[in-house]
């Protein structure tokens, strides 16, 4: 049993550490001491993953992306939402605010659909899939951090004479253009690999 | 700026919380046509070789946006949209705004409002005569000759460009209308065009005109206005692209008047958007995370101040903004003072104060108008 977590660039999504068993591979130096807990929606949505380790040495910033990862497999992506500062050394036994100094908690990709603004786009008098129409959209406007599949938003053979949802952020235009679909219950979410997806359960 | 010493101080970390990180703001100034409502509304597509309308659309608008995207942007790429507060006025304000005369030019092209007049009294005279927030001044109808009052406000192409600053206009008049009237009615209407080329090189002017015919008040002095945001599917995000420009015009009939002074025009003016200011309104919505969050601890009275250095730290001095100062007193410990560094949300306090002050200003001018001037955006599912 080997566990990893991963860390990539903000800006360009390249891989930035690797953290396997808890050691950076590059420094060789212990970072992560111990995952805490990791949430996961049953269809696969990733919600939250907390773990404590040294910022100094892991250097993780704000809405950095993380993965971890059991024997290589994904188990959750997300962003970083509450971290201590880089210069926190991790926290000893006469701290009382060890949280401050080494908790993280990670948010799942939704996090990042909140803070995406659907533009102008409009569909008229159009027979688009619904399902197409939420995967364009994303592709469109979404966090370029997230992935856009097609595949991943299966057709629903549903579609609008008109839609439009400027200045909407893609996570509640997800969560009320989703109420259109039947024969179902919809669910949505970014699952272990930075993918949005599409389910109908 | 207070300096204590590491060791006379209690230094606590706090923790860096950036779930509300926000690194580019939408300013939504308007989501949808508003004031007075159209008599008739078109939306459509003159193709300009065939001479005919090939195309006709529901007219969705375009919401009016004032965006801001701090330099860091390229990194987070966290977006917020946010609604204008109720009370600000989002456009610049009439005797702000520059005009031309104009005789025969039918497509200007710079940034300056032309403005075409006929008809009216007195002849010749200066915007500011009905675009000065003063109602002791104005120009009227003359002795009714059979004539079309005809006043346009026609505003350049290069100005707009996808900007769409021109969505409305303010009209300050009191008419009189002839018992025996007959259309054409007294109306005001916005017109915007866009100069397309489709994919085959074939040239097409979309159009969007609301028509808003004037009330007639018997004489009484009446303040209306209408906003007519540019339809969504001219967005370049739907595959249009190309210049535009927007016209406003006022028509009458002046022998719909018994006599002279039946209409009076004491304001007339086009809403533009002031982008510029509302970006400061944007920029203080920001909120970029911390880097050293922390909560220094000092024993009795230490005085407010926005700055605080701690002196010794290992590794060396930190200096900080001060977020915030408490006071407690207890038992214990008797009067200690709580300094709050760097929390990520105060970040730009600086520039959101700025905008404060804009709105202050602003507040007192024209409150009426503005607070009906905006509209969230719905969006459209069916």
């Amino acid at each position: 049993m080997s566990w990893q977590i991963k860390t990539f660039y903000l800006a360009s999504g390249s891989l930035y550490r690797t953290i396997t068993d808890g050691v950076d591979e590059a420094s060789s130096l212990p970072v992560v001491q111990e995952i805490t807990s990791c949430t996961v929606e049953p269809w696969g949505d990733c919600k939250e993953l907390d773990f404590v380790a040294r910022n100094d040495r892991l250097t993780a910033v704000a809405g950095m992306p993380v993965q971890y990862l059991e024997d290589s497999n994904p188990i959750f992506w997300g962003v970083v939402a509450i971290h201590p500062s880089e210069y926190s050394k991790g926290a000893g036994p006469a701290d009382d605010n060890a949280d401050a100094l080494e908790k993280f908690t990670i948010l799942g990709g939704k996090m990042l659909l909140q803070k995406s603004i659907i533009g102008n786009k409009i569909y008229e008098e159009d027979t688009t899939d619904i399902a197409t129409q939420m995967y364009e959209l994303g592709n469109l406007y979404g966090h370029p951090r997230l992935t856009f599949n097609q595949a991943n938003f299966p057709a629903t053979g549903i579609n609008t004479s008109i839609l439009a949802a400027p200045q909407q952020d893609l996570a509640s235009f997800y969560d009320s253009v989703t109420q259109q679909i039947t024969g179902g219950t919809p669910v949505w979410g970014v699952d272990a690999t930075s993918a949005v997806f599409l389910k109908v359960l | 700026m207070i300096t204590v010493d590491f060791k006379e101080v209690l230094y606590k970390a706090l923790p860096i919380d950036a779930q509300d990180l926000t690194s580019a703001v939408d300013v939504v100034v308007v989501g949808d046509k508003t004031g007075l409502e159209p008599d008739n509304l078109y939306d459509y597509d003159w193709d300009t070789v065939a001479i005919e309308t090939v195309n006709s659309w529901q007219y969705v608008a375009r919401p009016v946006v004032a965006n801001y995207a701090h330099s860091q942007d390229t990194t987070y790429h966290m977006k917020k949209s946010i609604k204008l507060a109720d009370f600000y006025n989002p456009f610049i304000k009439a005797s702000n705004l520059s005009y031309a005369y104009d005789t025969v030019q039918a497509n200007p092209t710079d940034s300056t409002l032309v403005i075409h007049e006929d008809g009216m009294s007195p002849t010749g005279q200066s915007p500011a005569r009905y675009a000065d927030s003063n109602n002791s001044t104005y120009i009227s109808n003359p002795a009714p000759a059979g004539n079309q009052i005809y006043y346009v406000w026609h505003i350049g192409n290069t100005y707009l460009g996808h900007s769409f600053a021109c969505i409305g206009f303010r009209l300050v008049y009191s008419m009189k209308l002839k018992s025996t009237a007959t259309a054409p009615f007294p109306y005001v209407q916005i017109n915007h065009v866009k100069y397309y080329t489709d994919g085959n090189g074939r040239q097409h002017d979309l159009f969007t005109i609301g028509n808003y015919s004037i009330p007639d008040t018997d004489g009484k002095l009446n303040d209306i206005y209408a906003i007519l945001p540019v339809p969504l599917h001219w967005d370049p995000d739907n595959g249009i692209i190309g210049n535009s420009t927007t016209a406003i015009l006022l028509n009458a009939w002046d022998a719909n008047f018994t006599n002279a002074g039946d209409f009076k025009i004491y304001e007339f003016f086009p809403l533009m958007v002031d982008f510029s200011k509302l970006q400061d309104v944007a920029a203080a919505e920001i909120k970029l995370p911390a880097t050293r969050p922390a909560q220094v601890v000092v024993k009795g009275y230490s005085t407010p101040d926005t700055s605080l250095t701690v002196t010794g730290y290992p590794g060396g001095d930190i200096t900080a903004a001060v977020a915030s100062v408490e006071y407690k007193h207890d038992m214990e410990n008797g009067l200690i003072t709580v300094y709050s560094l760097e929390q990520s949300t105060l970040i730009r306090e600086s520039d959101y104060g700025q905008a404060r002050r804009a709105l202050d200003i602003q507040v007192n001018n024209r409150v009426k108008l503005s607070q009906q001037g905006v509209k969230s955006v719905k969006p459209l599912i069916y």
